[in-house]
């Protein structure tokens, strides 16, 4: 959640905040957190329906067994343990190869299980039971039962990491009925709780680790799981090598023989590896990638905006504190939302890639998307009588305030082009860099005015409760996971709704309520919804096919889920 | 051995303030070091241990002092962000930039040497002057336009040489040298350029010294005269701008490395700075500046042996 740079660098300052956000960059975006054009719910999903492009990636031929795959990653994680590191795209790709996840999500936006052989509540959604599949063990033989379950959710919920979004988990314990399933006790309803448990951004806690390697205390440099595909060796931000779990529980799984997993952080030198046959298939995180890849018929190329997305996506925005002067007046966030140049920022700054109108947190087509009232187009004469309006209150003096951005070129070039909206209607904007470090630990604390930043990427809208909470509002100089701390209790009144809720049309109804009342509040200036993809040389198979344990199609790979290595193979 | 002894204890020193400086870095950061490497979400407790590990509670040259006593047992830290210890990490990526500068800089004297020594026996003349415009050329790229021209050209479209990153040489000899031909061309090409001018330079002056004459009076041929008569007492400026020349390497370095993905120090450091993982940049920072000033070191050394007249003039 952060600065529209680097997801990975914002994840890795966010800790407490990283259980359930996705960062993207402004300037590259997130994949398995952002989603372009659509999104789901629990209980539903009306999306809007997919491209042509439904078939790449995805084959109708006969698996072939063996061969290495090597691919080239954006970014490179802090370590391997779901309750320690952060992970974004690229550690939910390594997770899904080293561990296996409970549940995944499927295309109607509901959760099935695929480690665990069932995933179950009591009627009012207190009580959740993972039942374990039989059978299976941990790559170093120890057994996976309800005990390793608990293992892992103890482990989550004593972490700084995902503790956070585990408050409501009242108590973890084997099932006294039955040794494989570990019951889990809420303090309150939970409806959307299984969403936690497909490994999406902010659900490390669904992948189960061993917890003989828990007690080592090594995980993020060692680790162990049920995965396709076994830990070989990780150098960081060189490569990470996996083996073919030969004991795998899936028959006949994985296809390939080892992967090799490249950080290749510059963008152009990815597509470089890429054309050089480097690597088989590379992350596209640059609006260059996605225009080069969507103009070369040679490669198989698939971005979020191509399919059918199940889930939130991460929009690009910038976040208002909204106890700081002079902005906690809301006429100057009102005109500030109408001096903001959707179209010409994603232009200009994004040369195109990307999508707008943006006028809340889902977009178009999404089910919980609903007009808001938001100005998603400039009215500059509105703004400048809004920014007036306040002078005349405040002895004649101009709305002074510093926007914050990191370093990264791309994101400066997008903020510096607000900034000339802003001044334009009379504000008085300085920015303020901040390196990446201090970005996230000063809008903890309240220390900033406003800030470019991304978030919000989830299967579910409950992830983002902790997020927009009033209960999770500090104090300026406190820590507060609500960053733009916006405090409306009618906001509040609707995530709990949202999170009890068994009705999906009144969740439906109090996640677009939120939305509007956003647009009322406006702590968040919404500017794009960025564009990413994944490009494959055509001899990859199968890189973009999610299914169940039983061959049951899932949620793309856009869908807040990360792309299966247990399904990839080589064709000779 | 007074030369030897003075240039040791002037090595000493400048090691001494590098490794202040180097260290000192950790202590410009604003707030609280402890918890810019442990992130926003640190326990007390964790930032009270990392703060005693990194002896931060001691006034700074303490803290120093048991710094330095690290890194001379290879105790660099530990990467915040890996875990992994940072002076395992250096000693593996070590190799890989050396490798590189090796071979670039083998590329470029086995290049400019011959252009140099060809360039100065006609000065002026044709061969002279297409070196000369060749060399202003090359010295008018930037080593990242060099890079992306070479990738263009010998990666995606020919597919002569990978784009990016490294093989190992124990693993294969050939992919190993194919995978460091690129960085290394790179490189060369800056320093080839220079070379070449320097060496034609100190060449030509040579050529007009008695002793030549004198060799050439006794009909020795020009090939003789130009190899062992002319070319060592000409290496002597070339040999100071190779070993000055190391710091532009290492910068250069630093770009190649990231731009070709090549797991050296450069890529480790560039990639550090991002991630903000300060102990990392730390220890890259005093391994690079102490390999810069031991290799200004042993190029000092050099002299005596190349030139006699230097040995003399010191005693």
């Amino acid at each position: 959640m952060v600065a529209p740079m680097d997801r990975r660098k914002f994840l890795t300052g966010s800790a407490k905040a990283a259980a359930a956000v996705a960062a993207v960059g402004a300037g590259g975006s997130l994949l398995a957190a952002c989603g372009g054009s659509s999104g789901g719910s629990k209980k539903s999903a009306n999306n809007t329906p997919s491209t042509n492009a439904a078939n790449i990636g995805i084959s109708s031929e006969t698996p072939r067994a063996g061969g290495t795959l090597k691919m080239g990653m954006w970014s490179e994680i802090d370590g391997f343990d779901p309750a320690a590191n952060h992970w974004d795209a690229t550690g939910l790709i390594y997770a899904h190869t080293i561990y296996d996840a409970l549940g995944i999500l499927m295309d109607d936006g509901t959760v099935a299980p695929y480690l665990a052989k069932s995933i179950e509540h009591n009627a009012d959604y207190t009580v959740w039971t993972i039942t374990a599949r039989d059978g299976i063990k941990f790559h170093d033989g120890e057994a996976f039962d309800g005990a390793a379950i608990v293992a892992n959710v103890t482990t989550m919920q004593k972490s700084a990491l995902a503790g956070p979004a585990l408050l409501n988990l009242k108590s973890a314990a084997v099932s006294p009925s039955d040794p494989q399933a570990a019951v889990l006790t809420m303090h309150e309803s939970w409806v959307p709780f299984d969403t936690y448990l497909t490994g999406a951004i902010g659900g490390q806690m669904a992948y189960m680790v061993s917890p003989a390697a828990i007690k080592k205390g090594n995980v993020s440099t060692q680790p162990v799981g049920t995965g396709p595909f076994i830990f070989v060796e990780w150098k960081p931000n060189d490569h990470l090598s996996v083996k073919k779990n030969p004991t795998y529980w899936q028959q006949g799984k994985p296809h390939l023989d080892a992967i090799e997993f490249r950080p290749i952080a510059d963008s152009q030198s990815r597509e470089n590896a890429f054309k050089a046959g480097d690597v088989d298939i590379i992350m596209a995180t640059s609006a260059d990638n996605v225009l080069d890849f969507k103009a070369d018929k040679n490669v198989d190329f698939l971005t979020n905006t191509m399919v059918k997305v199940i889930g939130e996506p991460s929009p690009v925005f910038f976040q208002v504190n909204c106890v700081s002067e002079p902005l906690k007046d809301v006429r100057l966030r009102q005109a500030l939302a109408y001096a903001t140049d959707q179209a010409k920022l994603v232009k200009v700054a994004e040369k195109g890639v990307g999508e707008y109108p943006v006028s809340g947190p889902w977009p178009k087509g999404n089910v919980y998307h609903t007009d808001t009232g938001y100005p998603t187009t400039p009215d500059t004469a509105k703004a400048k009588q809004l920014v007036d309006a306040w002078s005349k209150d405040n002895g004649g003096k101009k709305p002074a305030f510093h926007v914050g951005s990191t370093p990264d070129p791309s994101t400066l070039q997008l903020v510096t082009l607000a900034q000339a909206m802003w001044n334009a209607v009379g504000f008085d904007v300085q920015i303020d860099q901040v390196e990446q470090a201090q970005y996230i630990t000063k809008a903890l604390v309240g220390d900033y005015d406003c800030y470019i930043w991304t978030q919000f990427a989830c299967p579910d809208p409950d992830a983002n409760y902790i997020w927009w909470s009033t209960l999770t509002v500090g104090k300026v100089g406190a820590l507060s996971l609500n960053f733009a701390r916006n405090s409306d209790e009618e906001i509040q009144k609707q995530l709990e709704i949202g999170r009890t809720s068994t009705d999906q049309t009144k969740r439906v109804a109090a996640y677009q309520e939120i939305s509007k009342l956003f647009a009322k509040d406006l702590p968040y200036i919404w500017i794009y919804f960025p564009e990413s993809g994944i490009a494959s040389s055509p001899k990859v198979q199968n890189w973009a096919k999610t299914q169940t344990p039983e061959g049951k199609p899932a949620a793309n790979i856009f869908s807040n889920q990360s792309p299966y290595t247990v399904e990839w193979w080589l064709k000779a | 051995m007074r030369f030897i002894g003075r240039r040791l204890v002037a090595l000493a020193a400048v090691l001494l303030v590098v490794t202040i400086l180097s260290y000192g870095l950790i202590s410009l950061l604003p707030g609280d070091p402890a918890i810019l490497i442990l992130g926003p979400n640190a326990t007390p407790k964790a930032v009270a241990q990392i703060r005693e590990q990194l002896h931060l509670n001691d006034p700074f040259f303490v803290q120093y002092w048991h710094w330095l006593g690290g890194i001379l047992h290879g105790d660099f830290g530990i990467s915040y962000l890996t875990k992994q210890s940072v002076g395992h990490t250096l000693l593996t990526r070590l190799p890989v930039t050396l490798e590189i500068l090796l071979v670039s800089q083998v590329m470029a004297l086995a290049i400019s040497i011959p252009l140099g020594i060809i360039s100065a026996m006609r000065p002026n003349g044709i061969l002279d002057r297409a070196v000369t415009g060749g060399a202003f050329l090359v010295l008018s790229l930037p080593s990242f336009i060099v890079a992306v021209l070479l990738v263009y050209l010998f990666a995606v479209h020919w597919h002569f040489f990978p784009a990016t990153g490294y093989t190992n040489f124990r693993d294969d000899p050939l992919q190993n040298l194919k995978s460091v031909f690129l960085p290394a061309v790179t490189l060369a090409v800056g320093s080839l350029a220079v070379y070449v001018r320097v060496l034609r330079a100190e060449m030509i002056a040579t050529l007009q010294e008695d002793f030549v004459m004198v060799a050439r009076a006794k009909g020795l041929s020009t090939s003789y005269i130009l190899l062992r008569h002319a070319f060592r007492p000409s290496t002597f400026t070339l040999t100071t701008v190779a070993g000055l020349n190391i710091g532009a390497l290492i910068g250069g370095a630093f770009i190649v490395e990231y731009i070709f993905a090549v797991p050296g120090i450069g890529y480790y450091t560039v990639t550090s700075i991002y991630q903000r993982d300060y102990l990392a940049v730390q220890g890259a920072v005093v391994v690079v500046a102490a390999g810069f000033v031991v290799v200004n070191f042993l190029v000092d050394m050099l002299y005596p042996l190349l030139d006699p007249r230097t040995r003399h003039a010191r005693a």
